[in-house]
């Protein structure tokens, strides 16, 4: 077994309540439609443009609004900043510059049988630009707000229109000292699903941006022929912008008010060190507190889910990575729950309860991607207060701990076996040869064994009788060598007794000595 | 300079792309957990040793784990309310390769 600890790679927390400038009525909104949000997109039902020179601008839609729609006007001046008004609606944002140039956004909701002509009143009598246009969807429950406050931008051919995690919105300039030739609107950071053009003259410009979805950070730039000093805007319906506070990190969860730490925050861990073929027995997340500040929520658990197949985007896209409705996690897998109310300290990390599930939610051989939200974010009840949890933006301070088993090749090694078993019917026949060889030899040690315990008892007793027969036929076949040869050798005195009718022949040069007490008694004859 | 600082200025080094980034840390890694005296102790366990190759740190002993201990893309160091270092954010931390095998011996 092998325990691996895989240490964050990327991270991403996104707010879908907190919006640019107004966050509390934007997340209060939110907060009050929530099951809707998002199901529901930002739907543009018309538009109309108009031109003139007159004291109060109009325009007139093509058709009555439908009750209930959000109704943006966008006035756009070229010779006056005088007071703009238009009664019924709500400013957004008028701003310009004296005796120049004006830019002015207005919203209304459409009441049951609204109008369709739309008309401002300005002091004096200029060219100006009118742009009205109607929003259906979620714009019907939500109100639109002034991401970008009309600003003066000195004389440049480059001017920026930050759109900050927007579903929908409009954006204008508008310069008074000369024409700028040219004005093209273009992605600079972010990635936009469409610019729409309403007004384009020489003086003026209105266009719709739709989908900064995930970016943090989106900016669209007008390019101009001619560096022009403008006056700009941006108004819409923002959303998904990052939910990450300096020294508090990033914040998830579901607020009535707080709208700064809230929102639904995705890890990403590689788990390509993991092999496919492992068995994962046991995974556990760990995740890490904010640096400077830590809440934790007294009536929501704070749940995991496995969201491996959509990549958590790291920059600018279109595509909703992260943040999900209440619908959508509930078809997630569940793979670890920390309960409400648990102790949480800042700069601390700690290890989230694993459900049983975990193990087989680990994208072995890839990249895990987990989801972080609250219960009441998964079942849509909500509970009337702030529910929210906040972690360390540094996705290396959060890791998951996996402990696997190390069989690597497991597929390869029954691809063998299945080999192997198809020469069985070949194999037997040598091994049977190898067998006996190797019998044999295995048997060489045992005699040896049996050799040397014999080398001291049975050899040498067999031999014994052999010995003995040896000697004894020696002296049956030679009997008178016996008798001759020791008497004479060992010189001790013996007596030869030569019994009736023997004789002692000496033979040619032969000597008999009688040495000592010797005696040589001869048979009377 | 502790191993943290080096990796921290790095990480704040914007002028780097990732892939050099990575690299940085690796050595940086390298070097901190090579240093480390063996064997040591975590609790009941005894580490023998500590290998780096690249973004990972295969970690061994003897004891009852499931060995070895692989931590990729590990620190250098672990965040510490008592901790010796502190990082620009204000967290506190504690500069000792042998704490993060502590660490990740312990969420096991």
């Amino acid at each position: 077994m092998t325990t691996s600890v895989i240490y964050g790679s990327s991270m991403r927390g996104q707010n879908i309540q907190l919006g640019s400038v107004d966050p509390i009525t934007t997340a209060a909104t939110i907060y009050a439609n929530l099951t809707s949000f998002l199901t529901t997109k930002v739907t543009r039902t018309r538009f109309t443009n108009a031109t003139g020179s007159t004291t109060n601008p109009t325009a007139t839609f093509s058709a009555t609004p439908a009750n209930g729609s959000a109704l943006i006007a966008v006035i756009l001046r070229t010779a006056d900043n005088t007071t703009t008004t238009m009664t019924g609606w709500t400013q957004l944002s008028n701003a310009g510059s004296a005796g120049v140039r004006q830019a002015a956004v207005f919203w209304k909701r459409a009441g049951a049988s609204e109008p369709t002509v739309v008309t401002a009143t300005n002091a004096t009598a200029t060219a100006w630009n009118m742009t009205i246009i109607e929003y259906g969807g979620w714009a019907t429950l939500a109100d639109p707000v002034s991401i970008s406050a009309s600003a003066t931008v000195a004389s440049t051919t480059s001017i920026s229109v930050p759109g900050t995690g927007m579903q929908a919105g409009v954006c204008a300039i508008v310069t008074g000292a000369g024409s700028w030739t040219t004005a093209t609107l273009s992605t600079t950071t972010g990635s936009n699903a469409s610019l729409t053009q309403f007004a384009a003259t020489t003086l003026a410009n209105c266009s719709e941006i739709v989908g900064y979805n995930n970016s943090e950070d989106a900016l669209c730039t007008y390019t101009l022929g001619t560096a022009r000093a403008t006056n700009r805007l941006v108004v819409g319906w923002p959303h998904n912008t990052s939910s990450l506070v300096a020294g508090f990190g990033f914040g998830a969860g579901i607020s009535t008010t707080n709208a700064t730490s809230l929102g639904q925050i995705g890890f990403e861990f590689d788990t390509s060190t993991i092999p496919a073929a492992n068995t994962v027995s046991a995974a556990t997340l760990t995740i890490k507190a904010g640096a400077t500040f830590a809440a934790y929520p007294s009536a929501n658990a704070v749940e995991i889910f496995n969201i491996s197949s959509t990549a958590i985007a790291k920059t600018a896209s279109n595509t909703r990575t992260v943040w999900r409705t209440p619908t959508e996690i509930t078809a997630l897998t569940k793979v670890a729950s920390r309960p409400a109310g648990s102790a949480y300290v800042i700069n601390t990390q700690y290890a989230w309860p694993s459900e049983a599930a975990f193990i087989s939610n680990i994208n072995q051989g890839s990249t895990t991607r987990l989801l972080l939200a609250t219960t009441e974010q998964r079942t849509g009840s909500l509970t009337g207060s702030a529910q929210n949890i906040n972690v360390s933006d540094t996705a290396g301070d959060h890791f998951l701990t996996i402990v696997h088993d190390r069989l690597v090749t497991i597929p390869t090694v029954s691809a063998t076996a299945t080999a192997s078993i198809s020469r069985i019917p070949s194999f037997p026949r040598t091994i049977a040869a190898a067998a006996t060889a190797t019998a044999a030899l295995s048997r060489i040690p045992g005699f040896a064994r049996t050799i040397a315990a014999a080398v001291d008892a049975s050899p040498t007793l067999s031999r014994i009788p052999s010995f003995a027969r040896t000697i004894a036929a020696s002296v049956a076949a030679v009997p008178a060598i016996v008798a001759t040869y020791q008497p004479f050798l060992v010189q001790l005195p013996r007596i030869l007794r030569l019994a009736g009718r023997s004789t002692v022949t000496l033979v040619t040069q032969s000597t008999l000595r009688l040495l000592g007490r010797s005696t040589l008694k001869l048979p009377k004859e | 300079m502790t191993a943290l600082d080096d990796w921290w200025a790095v990480e704040a080094d914007q002028s780097l792309t990732d892939s050099e980034k990575q690299a940085l840390f690796n050595d940086i890694r390298a070097t901190a957990f090579l240093a480390v005296q063996l064997p040591f102790y975590v609790d009941a366990l005894q580490i023998t040793r500590i290998e780096v190759a690249g973004n990972r740190v295969d970690v061994s002993g003897v004891g009852d784990f499931s060995w070895p201990l692989r931590i990729y893309n590990g620190p250098v160091g672990v965040t510490d309310p008592d901790g010796n270092v502190t990082k620009a954010d204000g967290s506190t931390w504690y500069s000792d390769p042998i704490e993060v095998i502590a660490q990740c011996i312990r969420s096991a």
